[in-house]
């Protein structure tokens, strides 16, 4: 992580130097010892506050369609394997125009002390170079090489924790989901660092009607949390910000996971992996299953 | 004299306040966390030792986090029935256990709840709440408070303060008449000691100058340094929904062509939505814009027109910002500055 560490900075001083970008998004020393920041610098000479670390946990995709980081021009950012997914996902809808942005990959074994549960079943540890699988987004620059093996990418123990939720009766199901969207309080964090949920106007601000209540009852709390999994299936790359990002600690990947499981079953689809593909979402094949049309 | 609780004592207080009819609010385990609940049963109650400080403040049991404040209904001679909640109803609450940075949020939303209007949904619960903190005998990293005029044993607020002096025992401080009647009403739980045992009270460390703050953001509406810190700002509620003091609301209808209700929900600066006009114009059109304006009100604003700081220091906001957007370190770098 030393060298690496050492070769981004380097690089970012050189594209920031050059004024091959504008702005360089990466991660920065957090105010504590276990975090880091989303560093976002336009400056070479401060190149070297960046930092690469078991804590570079915040994907950083989601500034890709921010204005506060676009009005300032052309920029970089840093991505692990998972974050280039969603990187994959805004280019298919047209989100950013690929030539706007630089992606540096960096190589990545894991975050977290202890290890994320997640990155136990990665099959992205180390992102795409340029000239390499055609099925694989590539970064303008991969920096490092990852030593964690790739887990297959239909690794079933990626979905226990769903099954769990799967086994059980409707009614114990609506009790435990009861029981976690209680305490949402509506503070969007989910939606807010969320690389996908990047609408201008949220489906719960749309207020002519207000077609979800914005009120955190539990009928709100109930739509809110179906509208946002329903609008992320077959989009959502997993990448768990939503769920480290909620101060109520409501495990929301399970419903995120759900959906990706099930639009791998029927549409044989598992979003942000290979930009060729034609979104789950974004294709009409006649062939579908249509017999819910009644 | 000193007058003295035990922690099984301070148990069986909760337990006679909720025979009485009393709604205890105290910390409790949930999950992963330790928050602020209603219970049923004093046996619920989390040991200090279990936190330093709840995932939130309690400020929701006064203001709720959704509210209706007013139902409505068509009436069979097709003419609106309006109906009021009826707040009388409500219990009494006691809060049992709150550290002094929330209990000292208390004369802070005093202001705002009753500055042009009384508002009633605040005051009636206010009236009827009873506060017994817990001094912090341990901090946590980000805790902040006697940088902002607050303290692990500050007063402010509570009804009666406990402090740790060992053996599972708490030093009991009655502060208001409020505090005295419980004390008294439930005497036979407390001891009474000659002199008065040492207490344990955490070391918090100032972290800034806060005098420092208020000049420089009378200088440096518009500067650079906000685009700096804030741009990374993600826009969510997490900061203002776990803090203690924020207290903005936003009223929304719901209902059908029978009727409906009219709620009061918590509200946040940080989200794009909050100022946009009806226009489609928006007065604070970037993230940095509406992070300026939270430190702002904060620590300008609210001096200017209460007298107060709108912050207890209770660090939350800079532990839980998913982009560890530090309030505290925020502070730290305007203090440093030249106003």
């Amino acid at each position: 992580m030393a060298d690496a560490v050492e070769e981004l900075r380097a690089l970012a001083r050189d594209l920031l130097s050059k004024g091959a970008v504008q702005v360089f998004v990466g991660y920065g020393a957090g105010s504590v010892a276990n975090r880091t920041i989303p560093l976002i610098i336009t400056s070479a000479d401060r190149a070297g506050e960046l930092v690469w670390n078991k804590h570079c946990l915040n994907n950083l995709a989601v500034y890709l369609t921010r204005q506060e980081v676009l009005k300032r021009g052309k920029v970089a950012v840093v991505l692990k394997g998972c974050d280039a997914r969603a990187v994959t996902g805004l280019l298919q809808e047209t989100q950013i125009p690929r030539e706007r942005v630089v992606l540096v990959g960096m190589a990545c074994d894991g975050m977290g002390e202890p290890l994320l549960e997640m990155c136990r079943h990665c099959d992205v540890h180390t992102p795409a170079a340029p000239g390499g699988d055609a099925h694989r987004l590539a970064c303008d620059h991969v920096i490092g090489t990852a030593t964690a093996a790739n887990a297959a990418p239909d690794d079933e123990a990626a979905f226990a924790d769903v099954a769990k939720i799967e086994a059980m009766s409707p009614a114990q199901r609506w009790a435990f989901w009861q029981e976690q969207f209680s305490r949402c309080v509506r503070c969007y964090a989910c939606r807010q660092v969320c690389p996908l949920c990047y609408c201008k106007r949220c489906a719960v601000e749309k207020n002519e009607p207000q077609w979800i209540a914005s009120s955190a009852h539990e009928a709100g709390n109930f739509a809110w949390h179906m509208i946002r999994a329903m609008h992320l299936a077959g989009r959502c790359v997993a990448c768990g910000a939503c769920e480290r990002a909620c101060p109520q600690h409501i495990p929301l990947t399970l419903l995120s996971k759900k959906m990706a499981k099930s639009v791998a079953a029927h549409f044989k689809y598992r979003a942000g992996t290979d930009p060729t593909a034609a979104p789950a979402v974004k294709t009409f094949d006649s062939s579908d299953d249509n017999s819910f049309f009644r | 004299m000193a007058t003295i609780i035990s922690e099984e004592s301070l148990k069986q207080l909760a337990g006679g306040l909720l025979k009485a009819g009393c709604r205890v609010i105290a910390p409790v385990r949930q999950q992963d966390m330790v928050v602020y609940k209603a219970i049923k049963d004093p046996q619920e109650m989390a040991a200090d030792t279990e936190y330093v400080l709840p995932q939130s403040s309690f400020k929701e049991f006064l203001f709720p986090r959704c509210e209706c404040i007013l139902r409505y209904r068509i009436g069979e001679d097709k003419k609106p029935v309006y109906e009021s909640p009826n707040l009388d109803a409500e219990p009494p609450q006691a809060v049992i256990g709150c550290r002094p940075c929330d209990a000292a949020s208390l004369p802070i939303l005093d202001k705002i709840f009753g500055w042009d209007y009384q508002d009633q949904f605040y005051f009636k619960r206010r009236e009827k709440l009873t506060v017994v903190s817990i001094a912090c005998s341990r901090a946590a990293e980000r805790c902040f408070c006697t940088s902002v005029g607050c303290a692990p044993d500050s007063a402010t607020g509570s009804d009666v303060l406990l402090k740790k002096c060992g053996n599972g025992k708490y030093l009991a401080e009655a502060l208001t008449d409020k505090g005295k009647q419980l004390v008294e009403k439930f005497a036979s739980l407390f001891e009474k000691a000659d002199a008065a045992p040492a207490a344990e009270v955490a070391q918090v460390k100032a972290a800034f100058d806060a005098e420092k703050i208020k000049p420089w953001l009378d200088a440096h509406f518009e500067d650079p340094m906000w685009l700096e810190i804030a741009a990374r700002c993600m826009g969510c509620g997490t900061c203002a929904f776990g803090c203690p003091t924020c207290h903005c609301f936003d009223i929304v209808d719901e209902g059908d062509l029978k009727g409906g209700c009219r709620l009061r929900n918590w509200d946040t600066c940080g989200s794009a939505l909050f100022t946009k006009h009806g226009s489609g114009h928006n007065p604070r059109s970037s993230q940095e814009q509406r992070y300026r304006q939270r430190v702002m009100h904060k620590y300008k604003y609210y001096v200017e027109k209460f007298g107060l700081r709108a912050c207890t220091g209770c660090g939350r906001c800079c532990v839980r910002c998913p982009v560890n957007l530090d309030l505290c370190a925020v502070l730290q770098t305007i203090a440093s500055r030249q106003a």
